[in-house]
């Protein structure tokens, strides 16, 4: 005797005879192997259970003569053939030929495998198990699904579940069990349970009784609730995402325009090139710190804005300053720019879309509550575009720094009069603007494609923004990327994207009929 | 001449339409007219080895630079005299080249009795009777002309009422512009998609491929923009022209003082998307194909650097300047294709840094610099 067999909390070797002493036995003694492998108590009965399913589904499994079961193992001979029960190595390669189990046998082994890996310690193969589970819920066994249930933590792995058990016992003829089906379901909303019921109450109207028709027809009511509350949630949710972009990439052009009147068309080009130093940080730590890989985008942030705003301060001592009493003319000279650096960034870097590896923390996302999942890298661009937007209110309202760039902006030739720099004033603020596209560069890299064109879409809505929120005014770029996003995304799914863009461009022409200078609208130069 | 010009460009640093060469604004209209005749004498008289011949490859370029020179006169009319800067005018280009892409694909459905690839594509078994309405040419130029000034009275209407100008009206302009360019790209709207409309055989009975049809399209874009600039500049010189100027100037004092404002730069905005219309109209057959690129944003503001670095307010120097950028892209673009951008960026930064109001106003400032030196 093994000292193993102490530990057994079966007659492994009683089921095993079971099994192999025809069909009458074999499904319940299946059944008994299943219930031992998924026991509470710790033991190794699962990686047992789990061996022997696979073997007699593989063709494996030798019923003996005498001696009771083997495994074959591997090839022929006697090598790696072990006991059935106990496990142990085999001297000699049993003689008998192989189990070879019926289709309906085959079904079972298949459900009694799912069953065993529901208890997997690995989410992923308890997934996999579950949808089997599903799949084949007639032939499930209840109390091994229901204790997998009720250890189960993945909400995903938990709802499948719960239909596979309701929809056994929605087919049940007894109206007690239907009912706790029926309840069942309702607690985990989604759009199978709501098919479920749909069908259940179309399928079988005519031999239901009145309270399993009236539990299912609440129990779809709710179901429904859920199901939009979780769609409202979802598309305001992408909504708040987007309009997180559309603050990050407007926050910059509106410090610009709003300061010094200026139309920035290369705005779009400083986010690409953000973009583009993400990608050359990203290449650097992936050679010399592959240990803090990760952090990659984190170390992009302050790099893309230094690279972005030394070269705002550029374009600006080169180009800008001396075209500030005309600005449609600036219009002009930073498109120019634009497609100077479009094809600059193309002849260095190549027009193709770069590939980025998208760090550990900012993958895959959680579901919050049914038919509403949130992505981290969303809830990255939300976040970041809200610490971004706080960092730039706190320092143009906050600083003596800000306090000169806002009396520039209101009444420029006072504050020159008053010993303001209003030339060092706009540089910087230049700089800042630019700046800014540089961080939304960096959050767009995991959530756009990047290439040397990239900017031109983004620079239009973010221009549209800052046309509605009012050249200037922090709050009413915040206000207005909250609308627009929101707006997009509730018309977007609809009627599509073309669709949104045209209704946000009348919606703009139609307030700005009202408030011709943005909802906010502050006292600027424009 | 009485006045002293230097008085003038002190008080009107940008009073373009009173600037220099006055009184010679025959000129541009009659070479325009003498080229006209020569595209197809050239052709046709001179032997394809006589240094003077232009084969039909130059004659349909020249044909297409016309265009775009008209295109650029339209915009230099509402942003050089009422300062209105369009970022849009790419729209209205399509929109004429559009219709007559429609009306060319009737034609070209009649002639093979095969329909449109984007047709077929789409499932369509005939060619729909509601495009039937394009196939007669003075109806589909007719009905070009007035879609694109419908579309620019609804949106002219609501932005001057609402005195959206400056640099807002730029942008809302140019985002109209992003927004028909993406709803031109589905494929789905029944135009074309992302493929446009191409495949055209035949116009006004002439064979498009023949070389008299490509020469006399290029003539006919010459007198054109004869006809277009001497308009133009008839109205330019009028009383309603210096009206124009003066809403560019100052629009609050001659709102104060009874101008409805409004009105008038509607009035030069509808013009100048007709004139726009016009241009896509005889650049379509020249070019055989009307696809979403031609609203892109991009060429909408290339349109505005050709007319500053020829020098806008002045008409002559829209013309000059989208021969020039023209010229030199369509060579550049063959000879060294990644220099284009550069250069024609250097090209607008050195023009809009160091000369202010492009080359036109720069050669007659200096003219007049001589003249009164002298």
């Amino acid at each position: 005797m093994l000292p193993s067999t102490a530990a057994h909390a079966v007659d492994r070797a009683a089921l095993l005879q079971a099994l192999c002493s025809g069909a009458a036995t074999q499904r319940s003694a299946l059944g008994e192997i299943v219930a031992a492998g998924t026991a509470a108590l710790p033991s190794d009965d699962r990686a047992w259970a789990l061996r022997v399913v696979a073997a007699m589904r593989s063709g494996s499994f030798v019923c003996r003569e005498s001696a009771g079961t083997a495994i074959l193992g591997g090839e022929s001979g006697a090598s790696g053939s072990v006991d059935g029960a106990t496990l142990a190595p085999l001297a000699e390669a049993p003689a008998d030929s192989p189990y070879v189990p019926s289709i309906v046998m085959m079904r079972a082994l298949t459900v009694a495998d799912a069953e065993l890996e529901l208890f997997n310690s690995d989410a992923a193969k308890r997934l996999a198990a579950a949808v089997q589970v599903d799949k084949s819920f007639a032939a499930l066994s209840p109390a091994v699904v229901a204790r997998a249930l009720a250890a189960e933590r993945d909400t995903e792995v938990k709802q499948l579940l719960t239909v596979a058990l309701a929809k056994r016992g929605l087919g049940s003829e007894v109206p007690e069990e239907r009912l706790k089906a029926i309840t069942a379901v309702a607690e985990v909303p989604s759009e199978s349970a709501r098919t479920l019921l749909g069908n259940f109450l179309t399928d079988r109207k005519d031999t239901l009784d009145s309270a399993s028709v009236s539990a299912a027809q609440n129990a779809l009511r709710s179901i429904d609730r859920w199901l939009t509350a979780g769609h409202v949630a979802s598309v305001a949710f992408s909504g708040l995402s987007y309009a997180g972009i559309l603050l990050i990439t407007a926050l910059g052009l509106s410090i610009v325009f709003g300061l010094l009147g200026v139309i920035n068309l290369a705005h779009g080009e400083f986010i690409m090139l953000g973009a583009y130093a993400t990608y050359l940080v990203e290449q650097f730590m992936k050679t010399h710190v592959p240990g803090l890989f990760d952090a990659y985008i984190l170390v992009a942030i302050p790099a893309a804005f230094v690279v972005c705003g030394l070269c705002g301060m550029l374009l600006e001592v080169c180009v800008i300053r001396f075209l500030y009493r005309r600005p449609l003319e600036t219009l002009l000279a930073t498109w120019a720019v634009s497609i100077a650096l479009v094809k600059a960034v193309q002849l260095i870097f190549g027009s193709q879309n770069v590939e980025f590896i998208t760090p550990g923390f900012l993958n895959g996302g959680m579901q919050v509550i049914p038919g509403f999942f949130i992505t981290w890298n969303r809830v990255f661009a939300i976040v970041l575009a809200l610490l971004v937007f706080a960092g730039t209110y706190a320092l143009i309202h906050g600083t003596r720094f800000g306090l000169l760039v806002r009396a520039t902006t209101q009444r420029r030739d006072t504050a020159r009069s008053l010993g303001v720099s209003v030339e060092r004033i706009d540089r910087l603020a230049f700089g800042l603007g630019s700046g800014l596209a540089g961080i939304a560069g960096v959050v767009l890299t995991q959530i756009a494609s990047v290439n040397p064109s990239m900017g031109t879409s983004f620079v239009i809505d973010a221009f549209m923004v800052v046309v509605l929120g009012g050249a200037g005014s922090l709050i009413g770029t915040a206000a207005s990327s909250l609308a627009l996003g929101e707006i997009n995304q509730i018309i977007e799914p609809v009627y599509g994207a073309v669709a949104a863009k045209v209704a946000v461009l009348l919606l703009i022409v139609v307030i700005i009929q009202r408030r011709p200078q943005g909802l906010f609208s502050s006292n600027t130069r424009v | 001449m009485n006045q002293p010009p230097i008085a003038l460009t002190a008080a009107q640093p940008n009073a373009g339409v009173h600037a220099g060469f006055r009184g010679r604004s025959w000129m541009l209209p009659v070479l325009l007219v003498a080229l006209a005749i020569c595209l197809p004498a050239s052709n046709a008289l001179l032997p394809p080895s006589h240094p003077l011949h232009l084969s039909l490859f130059s004659v349909n370029l020249i044909g297409q630079i016309v265009c775009f020179a008209l295109l650029a006169l339209a915009l230099d009319f509402v942003w050089g005299l009422a300062g209105i800067l369009s970022l849009g005018h790419g729209v209205f280009f399509g929109i004429g080249g559009y219709v007559i892409g429609f009306h060319l694909l009737n034609g070209a459905y009649a002639d093979t009795q095969v329909l449109p690839d984007f047709m077929l594509f789409m499932g369509w078994k005939e060619f729909p009777a509601a495009l039937r309405i394009f196939d007669s040419l003075p109806v589909a130029v007719i009905l070009g002309l007035g879609l694109a000034v419908v579309v620019a009275g609804v949106f002219g209407f609501a932005t001057f009422r609402s005195r959206i100008n400056g640099v807002y009206f730029s942008i809302i302009t140019q985002a109209l512009t992003y927004a028909l360019m993406l709803l031109l790209f589905n494929n789905d709207l029944g135009m074309g998609g992302n493929n446009g409309l191409t495949g055209f055989t035949v116009l006004a009975g002439q064979r498009l491929a023949d070389v008299s049809t490509q020469v006399a399209l290029a003539s006919a874009s010459c007198l054109a923009l004869a006809g277009a600039y001497l308009l133009l500049r008839k109205i330019a010189d009028s009383s309603l022209g210096h009206t124009l100027v003066g809403v560019r100037d100052d629009e609050a004092r001659l709102r104060f003082l009874g101008f409805r404002t409004d009105r008038i730069k509607l009035f030069a905005w509808c013009l100048s998307a007709a004139v726009a219309a016009l241009a896509g109209m005889l650049y379509v057959p020249q070019v055989g194909i009307i696809n979403p690129t031609i609203v892109s944003p991009l060429l909408s503001v290339e349109i505005a650097v050709w007319v500053a670095i020829g020098g806008r307010g002045t008409l002559v120097g829209a013309v000059i300047g989208a021969v020039l950028v023209n010229g030199l892209k369509f060579w550049l673009s063959a000879e060294l294709p990644s220099v284009w951008p550069f250069t024609l960026a250097g090209i607008t930064l050195l023009i809009t840094v160091a000369l202010g109001n492009g080359l036109w106003s720069g050669a007659t400032s200096l003219f007049r610099a001589r003249r009164s030196a002298a």
